[in-house]
């Protein structure tokens, strides 16, 4: 095996890096991440009806308001200790994969 | 746009969120890489220092990434605004990041309305922006 270049602990970096990845592969939301993504799913389809074009906001699990540039839309009041907040262009649809290209990689597992 | 400290195309940026601007004062070189083909891609920490948690785009909308060895996993994405103080541009786009990301780059998406001139002798660069049918020649160096 040594002339492979197996090294002890090579298998549980192996693990190690595959677990990360995993972990990596979805976020977990919490708090008030899952409330305001609730709060999207609930009213995107009156939204897109209604102000298509158009900005909402979407801050402690409900709708705070639709605007018409963005720049109104970050004026917002914040709530001081907010964790999150969901600012979205009501009807836009960004593509759903992107290419990384050679600059951004995972950290490697490390040596063994 | 000039070569960064690695003799690497950048773009001299500053960036808006809900918590401030990046950097605080004058502003920051990012990497142009054409090789990814998103807007703005932030390390962790940038993102969460000007508040970009505070206007991310809904789950459903964050993209699954693809790195050059094949991994895939999701990126967080947010809107904010990038202004180019020295050609006097503003402009409002997608900024992506992910766990344990460290780099900055600008991508594809970002250069789409600009020509770029890129002058490797002279480590710099014109930027040509195109809008509303009027150009506008900026040597930024």
């Amino acid at each position: 095996m040594q002339k492979y270049g197996y090294s002890k602990g090579a298998v549980s970096k192996a693990l190690e890096a595959a677990i990360k990845l995993w972990l990596r592969y979805e976020y977990d939301l919490k708090g008030e991440e899952e409330l305001n993504n609730k709060a999207f799913e609930e009213v995107v389809s009156e939204l897109e009806a209604k102000f298509p074009g158009m900005y909402a906001v979407i801050a402690e699990g409900q709708l705070s308001g639709v605007y018409k540039s963005f720049e109104e839309a970050l004026k917002t009041n914040v709530r001081e200790g907010s964790s999150h907040r969901i600012i979205f262009r009501i009807g836009e649809k960004p593509k759903p994969t992107v290419r990384l290209g050679w600059r951004a990689r995972l950290k490697p597992a490390g040596a063994t | 746009m000039k070569h960064d400290d690695q003799m690497v195309p950048a773009i001299g940026l500053v960036l808006q969120g809900m918590l401030g601007t990046l950097p605080p004062k004058g502003e920051m070189l990012i990497r142009v890489d054409t090789g990814y083909d998103g807007f703005l891609l932030l390390s962790e920490t940038d993102y969460k220092r000007i508040g970009l948690h505070l206007s991310e785009l809904p789950e459903r909308y964050w993209p699954e990434g693809e790195t050059v060895t094949g991994e895939v996993f999701k990126l967080r994405r947010a809107l904010s605004i990038v202004y180019i103080p020295k050609a006097g541009l503003r402009l409002e786009g997608h900024i992506d990041t992910f766990q344990g990301n460290t780099e900055n780059l600008t991508g594809l998406n970002f250069i789409k309305t600009m020509r770029l001139l890129l002058d490797g002798p002279g480590q710099q660069a014109c930027l040509k922006h195109v809008f509303a049918g009027l150009q506008k020649v900026i040597n930024i160096i």
